[in-house]
């Protein structure tokens, strides 16, 4: 019963909704089977579920995903934890915070794409690059951060430590990483946000060793607009999960925060 | 507080200057090859040959070009959209399902499209930046519109003002910073964006400078170019970060930060 | 004192036995990693020799007694993408079209040229099938499509000059091959430099040819170079010159029996038809010789200068002294006993009178 209720108040929430996307959909159907567009350029959607039970089936889908989502977690693990790090160094101590700070700040300036020519140069076109590639892309929002995170610290509950007189271990432990671990986890979501799309301009950019970008680049290559399509759709869906994923985190303990005030 | 500065420029200078020097023997000792990593002279003699003839001051003025127009076609569309979804609860119901799902496809998955309908030139890098500026631009400017106090909107009502004075006193200001964080991040989005569209395919623009130089196996012009793209990008986001303070500093001085 | 100076003492004679041991016994690798362009299938760009090697598996005939195994790589980047996996050690011996080796050698990257790989390779100009231009000349202030970096890229250098054009006089955009077949068809360039790929758009009805090397001075056609990095052959040598042996075994097959080369190049994924027009009038003994001849070292020298001349590269150097090593190369010619194979060319590719 309670399930009926649900459905129907999510459906009446949402119809507007399912509304636009089935005219969408009337209307891609419509200009493919009316041939308005030619096939090549815009597939037809039966065309396109029958190249995706292909390619699932027949596992380079798998193959092609799983390769990419290992380089993220690789590229992701190092660049995050280096992130981490440093911008814990720089929140807790101002000197580390002086020396590191500038030259931080410049780096980031380059937008994530220029760093591409000079890492193939650097590291080839195997997994290599694209790791390092991930790497920096997670790095920074890390840094940034947690940075943030560490300094927005209230100055009270700092005082209030001093006044009992708190060790550095106790201090970390039970203020400072609890207060900044909003920021924190908003950074590793942005670093994860920001890994996967890398991931696939990495692979776009160096087309070897399989990879979902690779595949989108190979299909479009040889103008298989309906596996292009394909591929697209499990980029947006892949990304969707891990914002989700990551949201419902972050909202947990926001909850927690926000319970405590 | 001039000795204060002074030393925090030092303490910031230690880093950089230590990798410049550590940079330059290990180029002199051929620690490394001079491909992978050309000495720093011959890095600033490439990029002086590059301002002398030209040819960096040409490729910049494409590149920005592009931004530019992209900028601006992605941020007016973006802001509209936006400011509807966040003025009609009914647009954005109809709206916001689709518009998130699009959102997640990150901005790559355009190019096979886009590279087909519009071909590779000028056409497909403009509508491009401006998709990628459209979606954040699009979200910030909602977000500030639904930010505007509940409370806000009663009391203007309550004094009877019109809908334009309404949206001029009342909601525009409220969402103001909102709006100029979206404009922002639209920018740097944008600046990234002319970079990967020229990498994939372009006659000329930093990005393809680039990637000819890597083409061609000249390390050095690389590296300039990373640098030159680095230094635009600030200076771009700093102009911004003015027009900011400018627009917003009442808010700043009222301290209701 | 004592403790520490025996200890210094065991860790230096440990350090001299390691180091001692590689510059005494020549190992052998357990790869030989191999690279050349590659279509965006990962399939070979260029075949010929390679071809030969992997369909009579030259390779493991020579090699497998020491269970030393190949790696191919096919690299979708082509030339310019062969360059960068030699720069960062990703393979190991490499075959590249004339652009890309001398601008790599140029650039820094160390590499010893031990044997030529491929001539004759043809630059074809297509228009859109409708196009109204009929002429180079036509070619000004028009869109024109190019891979940059790679040796069509040096033929529409040379073309063009011809012509009394220069590259400032057309828009030049480049992007690789599979795109700029794409663009011709959709007519987003006006023009485009590619290779064999020609004829399949021709025969589409997409495109016409309007300009080939086929006819046009030998120097326009490209003349591709195998090379090894400098560090592999200084740890390596007899390897290398075994596999020069079976690069130039692989060479006497491809020069000697052009049905079947022509049909071992459709791996590359062109029909054989493309291949056949493509091939029409060529000699398969010029387009496969290995030996360093009067037409390779001029074309290279040539080369060089026009690239210099041309901005491609920096710094010039001298290929006899700084790159070329023939030792590799004579070695095999001896073993296989092929010394008088290959008629020597001269700069115009003619065979000299002997």
């Amino acid at each position: 019963m309670v399930i009926a209720e649900k459905i129907k108040g999510f459906i009446a929430g949402n119809y507007r909704g399912f509304i636009t996307f089935l005219s969408l959909f009337i209307l891609w159907s419509g200009v493919t089977h009316y041939q308005l567009l030619s096939p090549e350029s815009l597939p037809a959607p039966q065309v396109v579920t029958a190249t995706f039970k292909e390619v699932f089936s027949s596992g380079l889908l798998g193959k092609s995903l799983g390769m990419s989502l290992s380089r993220i977690a690789r590229g992701f693990l190092i660049g995050c934890s280096l992130g981490f790090l440093v911008g814990a160094a720089m929140g807790v101590s101002r000197s580390a915070e002086r020396l590191l700070a500038p030259l931080i700040n410049a780096v980031r300036q380059v937008p994530i794409i220029g760093w591409i020519p000079l890492i193939i140069v650097w590291c080839g076109i195997a997994d290599m690059s694209k790791i390092t590639f991930i790497a920096i892309g997670a790095f920074f929002p890390m840094v940034v951060n947690t940075f943030d995170g560490i300094r927005s610290v209230p100055h009270g509950y700092l005082e209030v430590a001093r006044v009992f007189e708190y060790g550095r271990l106790r201090l970390l432990r039970s203020i400072v990483v609890p207060g900044a671990l909003p920021a924190i986890v908003s950074g590793i979501r942005l670093s994860l946000g920001a890994s996967w799309m890398l991931v696939v301009w990495s692979e776009i950019n160096t087309r070897s060793d399989f990879g979902i970008g690779d595949m989108l680049w190979s299909a479009r290559e040889s103008s298989k607009m309906d596996l292009v399509i394909v591929c697209i759709v499990v980029i947006g869906a892949v990304a969707f999960s891990i914002n989700e994923l990551l949201g419902q985190i972050e909202s947990r303990l926001q909850g927690w925060k926000r319970s405590c005030r | 507080m001039k000795l204060e500065q002074l030393k925090n420029l030092t303490f910031a200078l230690i880093i950089p200057l230590v990798l410049l020097i550590a940079w330059d023997v290990a180029t002199r000792l051929e620690l490394v090859s001079a491909q992978l990593l050309p000495p720093p002279r011959m890095l600033f003699e490439s990029w002086l040959e590059m301002q002398r003839n030209g040819e960096l001051r040409d490729n910049m003025e494409v590149s920005l070009l592009r931004v530019v127009l992209g900028f601006l076609l992605g941020a007016g569309v973006g802001f509209l959209l936006g400011a509807a979804m966040g003025v009609w609860r009914e647009v954005e119901l109809y709206l916001s399902p689709l518009f998130n799902c699009v959102r997640q496809v990150p901005i790559v998955g355009w190019l096979p499209f886009l590279i087909l309908w519009l071909g590779i030139d000028e056409l497909f890098k403009v509508v491009f930046i401006a998709v990628g500026t459209l979606i954040p631009v699009s979200v910030k400017t909602l977000e500030g519109i639904k930010g505007v106090p509940a409370s806000y909107l009663e009391v203007a009502r309550v004094f009877r003002f019109g809908w334009a004075r309404t949206l001029r006193t009342v909601i525009i200001p409220c969402a103001l910073p909102s709006i100029v964080t979206g404009l922002r991040l639209g920018l740097s989005e944008a600046w990234m964006l002319v970079v990967g569209a020229e990498l994939v395919a372009a006659s000329a623009g930093i990005g393809n400078v680039m990637t000819i130089a890597r083409r061609l196996f000249q390390t050095d012009v690389v590296l300039v170019g990373v640098i030159v793209i680095a230094v635009t990008g600030y200076l771009m986001d700093r102009l911004l970060g003015l027009l900011e303070l400018r627009l917003l500093g009442w808010r700043r001085a009222n301290g209701a930060h | 004192m004592k403790k520490i100076f025996s200890a210094l003492l065991a860790v230096t004679l440990s350090l001299a036995a390691f180091g001692i041991n590689p510059v005494l016994a020549e190992d052998k690798p357990k790869v030989v990693r191999f690279g050349s362009p590659g279509s965006s299938y990962g399939k070979p760009l260029g075949a010929g020799q390679i071809g030969f090697i992997q369909a009579r598996n030259l390779f493991e005939e020579e090699f497998k007694k020491d269970g030393i195994t190949i790696e191919w790589n096919f690299i979708k980047a082509t030339g310019p993408g062969v360059n960068e996996a030699l720069s960062n050690n990703s393979i190991d011996i490499g075959s590249l079209g004339d652009l890309p080796s001398i601008a790599g050698r140029s650039g820094g990257l160390k590499t010893r040229l031990v044997a030529v790989s491929g001539r004759g390779g043809n630059t074809y100009v297509v228009v859109p099938a409708d196009s109204t231009i009929n002429s180079i000349r036509d070619l000004k202030g028009k869109k024109v499509g190019v891979a940059l970096g790679t040796y069509m890229h040096a033929a529409l250098l040379k073309i063009i000059k011809d012509a009394g054009l220069t590259v400032r006089d057309l828009n030049l955009v480049s992007a690789d091959s599979a795109t700029l077949n794409t663009a011709i068809a959709t007519k987003d360039v006006d023009a485009a430099f590619i290779s064999s790929d020609a004829y399949t758009l021709r025969s589409r009805g997409v495109a016409r040819i309007i300009y080939d090397t086929k006819n046009a001075p030998v120097f326009y056609q490209q003349s591709g170079a195998l090379v090894v990095r400098e560090a592999f052959a200084k740890r390596y040598p007899d390897t290398v010159k075994r596999f020069v042996k079976v690069w130039v075994k692989a060479s006497q097959l491809a020069g000697q029996n052009k049905a079947e080369t022509l049909k071992l190049n459709t791996r590359t994924g062109s029909p054989l038809a493309t291949l056949k027009e493509d091939a029409e009038g060529k000699s398969m003994l010029f387009a496969y010789s290995p030996v360093f001849d009067e037409h390779f070292l001029n074309h290279y020298k040539r080369s060089i200068g026009f690239y210099k001349e041309n901005k491609l590269i920096r710094k010039t150097f001298d290929i006899e002294k700084e790159w070329i090593d023939r030792s590799y190369l004579d070695a095999a010619l001896k073993d296989l006993k092929l010394e008088k194979f290959w008629p020597q060319y001269d700069v115009n590719g003619n065979p000299k009178k002997k």
